[in-house]
């Protein structure tokens, strides 16, 4: 019997030991994970920061004080900039590790370090895209005694004290549910971290969309169906026109399949985004649901006659949030208040004593491509450029697995334009200013100290290239102005740079770049605001630069609207502006659709009377308003959806592949030609006109959504049912995000959160710069990267809401009082 | 009721010294040293509980406890007790495998060192 017990009590230590001791499946090593010393449960004593915490950093030229205030912000009062950053890489490690950990892995293209073989095509898409070079080199030509030198170093130092001290209690719940460590941090990190800002806002090729279209309808049918510049003109530069301006020229007609545009589209293809290949039918581009707002309106048109400024971001929903926000105060030399993100040494979107800023993502088609002539199809060593043969750079990319085994490598080559890729027997270049010189970090640290919009603007433009922004500031003196700054460069012909190039002549690369001067900008103009939307920024009849990009007018035509007026707009009308439930495609597109049903109903030839008849009075009925309560807008999606499917039927592919789905300011261009070719279904013997084909959108809609959510009076055709955003957290883990959340707006209103809803307003924020500056700010998350923490969402239902909270700005610790502030931490130099 | 006391607070000390691993050294001693008091290995498994039972209430009483177990749960799919519960399990599994080899070492030891005294 005795036996027996030991036996089965060595099977039973064995087991334990080696569950203990080793993951087992996705299951991390027990033992140190449940301890509850150290372990995971631990976590509950980390959630809540410790009132009154120190600690020391190396290097650290004197005492910094860190304030928490009730939002749990930090608040850093150092005597050195330099000291300032070091502080700010501290406290964001303390509260966003694990974030900074994946966001660099991420970037850098070592997901399956994480992930193993599963996460290799998200890896190899940043290696060949050469964000990791591009990274590496932007370092290198970074001058050692620069403040942007400095201070990154600084951020780093000030990253890694805290990894170095960080107590077993504070190990991030993610990285234990890995069974991994926090790497050191590396000045680089914070490089690869805006390539891959880079990766999301500036990956905008037009030729590629077009050149997909024209292997099936031809050339010139392609380049009106994905144009250069947008159908619809309400550019961020005012035109001197107080109205938006609609092309309405027919769209030529189907064309003959251009089989060369075959090779390009699968070609440039290699370089798409792989979000954007894993679209649905009948959606739009998803680059056209990027959407930012961003507007600023003069003491001339505002209720307490100062200037006020609205900043709403829209981005990759995400828990952690994306922003980070901190408040950093060098007496005498910097008071800057704001959002960072992690892994960035500077506030990005804020403001100080003087200017608020803020952005929104320019959109222009800054990345090229080249067919090159290589020597050797399978190994090239060298690429032909005028009749001479260069040496092709080489370097090899390994991708390690969890456990630092090597599970694949690739050898990327590199022209002088950038990286090569081999898609279908071709080798094309690829040229883009993310992967060139710029000074990004170096632009938010000296517009911090900006003292009037004007020298935030010119601080930008001294450094910033890529992804293009359009910067918007605002200041005391109450100027208010937008630029859109970035690097555009000069292409040779035309200036046109949705074309593929000729890679084996010189005379297709850049040739400079297009001068300040002639930057799409606005300062204190006429109109008494200035506003953007990612709608084009200049108007292409007011400019020979060619600003040819992805763009979306609609909400630049709302935001406009809502702005001209109201000429005595408050601080409270900014907030509600940022989450209006109005539309202006639906105002556009809503009236046709109504027209036709009629119109096809009158003359008797709808398949399903009274199927019409029901869509048309639902549609009638709908205030075009995106509300949670709205029953209406669930059957106009569907009906647009619909619509673009019958439409551009021409565009499906015959062989699988990508469907592509023209914009909705090129649908508006076709409405006014009621019997243009591209009405007509072509799996139909009968010729469809306009009304046809809408008539039958919505009756098909109709169907579909009843069928779905149930008859329109039952409550399932609720918006608020029906349209959710869903914030994941970095590893998805469904416990951890925050999904199907209600949320006011739809496709093409100001607060948009479209297709799975995983992308939306990422922070809003309204200053009043008077003369004392006051912020209003949230965003979807929190503070803490600690799930288990009060703080690690607790702005979501603020944010759902679309309210906003007043923000401490002190400029000493003592200007918080005992309720306002909730932990201090005192971090000394190492002696 | 003394064995109680002195096993747990040496487990959880232990644990706090040197994490998981303390279970089964402080399991072990335990075992060895208390090899002839009958149901020893289910003493020590009891203590483990206890021991590991303050220290979650440590956690509890200065943090955020039911929030991270919730957490947890949610990670694992399972109820948030659940874990708490694995948890446990999981230490007096520990400790009353150690304690029965521990008090089965002791045994052979003496016979080695003392065999008149077995």
């Amino acid at each position: 019997m005795r036996a027996l017990r030991l036996v089965l009590a060595l099977v039973v230590l064995a087991g334990g030991l080696f569950i203990g001791a080793r993951p087992v499946g996705p299951a991390p090593a027990l033992g140190a994970f449940l301890e509850p010393a150290h372990g995971v449960w631990s976590l509950a004593r980390s959630a809540v920061l410790r009132g009154d915490a120190s600690a020391t950093l190396p290097g650290l030229g004197a005492r910094v004080r860190v304030v928490y205030d009730d939002r749990a912000v930090p608040h850093i009062f150092a005597r050195s900039e330099a000291d300032a950053y070091r502080a700010l890489g501290y406290v964001v490690a303390r509260d966003r590790l694990f974030q900074l950990y994946v966001q660099t892995l991420a970037a850098s293209g070592r997901l399956t370090e994480l992930g193993g073989a599963a996460a290799l095509d998200l890896d190899r898409e940043m290696r060949r895209l050469g964000l990791p070079r591009a990274a590496e080199r932007r370092m290198a030509a970074a001058s050692d005694t620069s403040e942007m030198t400095r201070f990154t170093r600084a951020y780093a130092d000030g990253v890694n004290a805290y990894i170095d001290a960080m107590p077993a209690a504070e190990l991030p719940l993610e990285l234990r549910l890995l069974g991994k460590r926090p790497p050191k941090w590396s000045p680089i990190d914070s490089y690869l971290m805006l390539e891959r800002m880079g990766w999301t806002l500036a990956n905008i090729a037009l030729e590629r969309d077009r050149a997909v279209a024209a292997a099936l309808v031809g050339s010139a049918a392609a380049a009106e169906l994905f144009p250069d510049d947008s159908p619809i003109q309400e550019p961020i530069q005012p035109n001197g026109q107080h109205a938006p301006r609609f092309d309405t020229r027919p769209l030529p007609p189907p064309g003959a399949p251009d089989s060369a545009s075959a090779v390009v589209a699968s070609a440039t293809d290699a370089w798409l985004p792989s979000r954007q290949l894993a679209r649905s039918p009948g959606d739009e581009d998803p680059a056209r649901w990027m959407a930012s707002n961003n507007w600023a309106v003069s003491p001339a048109r505002t209720a307490n006659a100062h200037a006020l400024l609205a900043g709403d971001p829209h981005l990759d929903l995400s828990l952690p949030s994306l922003w980070y926000e901190a408040h950093l105060v060098v007496p005498g030399t910097l008071d800057v208040y704001g959002v960072t993100i992690p892994g960035a040494p500077g506030i990005v979107i804020g403001f100080n004593r003087d200017v608020a800023w803020t952005f929104t993502n320019t959109g222009t088609d800054v990345m090229d491509f080249y067919a090159e002539t290589v020597d050797d199809d399978a190994h090239p060593t060298r690429y032909r450029l005028d009749g001479a043969w260069r040496t092709l750079e080489r370097r090899v990319e390994p991708y390690r697995g969890r456990t630092g085994e090597t599970i694949a490598a690739d050898t990327i080559y590199y022209s002088h334009r950038g990286p090569l890729q081999r898609v279908r027997g071709r080798w094309l270049s690829m040229r883009w200013t993310v992967l060139e010189d710029g000074r990004e970090l170096g632009g938010f640290i000296d517009g911090a100290h900006a003292r009037t919009a004007a020298e935030f603007e010119n601080a930008m433009a001294g450094s910033y290239r890529a992804p293009a922004q359009n910067m918007l500031a605002a200041d005391r003196g109450g100027h208010i102005t937008i630029r859109s700054t970035g690097r555009y460069p000069i292409r040779p012909g035309d200036g046109s740079g949705s074309r593929l190039f000729d890679g084996s002549t010189s005379a297709s690369d850049w040739t400079g770049d297009v001068p300040v001067a002639q930057w799409p900008q606005a300062f204190d103009p006429a109109q008494g605001f200035v506003a953007s939307a990612n709608q084009q920024p200049i108007d292409p009849s007011t400019t020979k630069v060619w600003f040819g990009g992805s763009y979306d007018p609609w909400r630049a035509l709302r935001i406009n609207a809502l702005l001209r007026a109201d000429s005595v707009v408050t601080v409270d009308d900014m907030r509600r502006f940022q989450t209006d439930p109005g539309s202006a495609r639906a105002d556009y597109f809503v009236p046709y659709l109504i027209s036709a049903g009629k119109r096809i109903a009158a003359r008797g030839t709808a398949p399903n009377p009274r199927v019409l008849d029901d869509a048309v009075r639902a549609l009638a009925r709908w205030d075009r308003r995106y509300t949670l309560a709205n029953t209406g807008a669930v059957l106009y999606e569907a009906a647009m959806r619909e619509v673009a499917m019958q439409t551009w039927d021409e565009l499906a592919p015959s062989h699988g592949g990508r469907r592509l789905t023209p914009s909705s300011a090129v649908l508006s261009r076709l409405m006014a030609d009621s019997s243009s070719r591209w009405w007509d279904d072509r799996d139909t013997p009968a010729v469809e006109g306009r009304d046809a084909i809408l008539a039958s959108a919505i009756s098909t809609a109709f169907l579909a959504t009843r069928q779905r959510y149930g008859p329109p009076d039952g409550g399932g055709w609720t918006w608020s049912r029906v349209h959710h955003a869903n914030i994941h957290h970095l590893l998805r883990l469904p416990a951890l995000s925050a999904l199907d959340l209600p949320v006011t707006g739809g496709p093409a209103t100001l607060s948009p959160i479209a297709g799975s809803g995983t992308h939306g307003p990422s922070w809003r924020m309204v200053v009043d710069l008077g003369p004392t500056v006051h912020a209003w700010v949230t965003y979807p998350g929190g503070q803490s990267g600690n799930p288990a923490s009060a703080r690690y969402r607790d702005r979501i239902s603020q944010w759902v809401n679309g309210q906003l909270e007043a923000v401490h700005v002190p400029a000493v610790p003592e200007e918080l009082n005992d309720a306002q502030r909730t932990a201090t931490l005192l971090l000394q130099p190492k002696p | 009721m003394i064995i109680f006391l002195v096993a747990s607070i040496a487990i959880a000390a232990m644990t706090w010294i040197a994490g998981w691993w303390g279970v089964v050294l402080a399991a072990l001693v335990v075992g060895m040293v208390q090899r002839r008091r009958r149901g020893i290995a289910w003493i020590a498994a009891l203590s483990a509980i206890i021991a590991w039972g303050a220290l979650l209430l440590f956690d509890a009483t200065s943090g955020r406890f039911g929030a991270l177990a919730a957490v947890l749960g949610g990670v694992m799919r399972v109820p948030a007790a659940a874990v708490v519960v694995v948890t446990l399990l999981f230490a007096a599994l520990l400790a009353w495998s150690a304690a029965v080899v521990g008090s089965e070492i002791g045994r052979a030891a003496r016979r080695v060192l003392a065999p008149d005294q077995g």
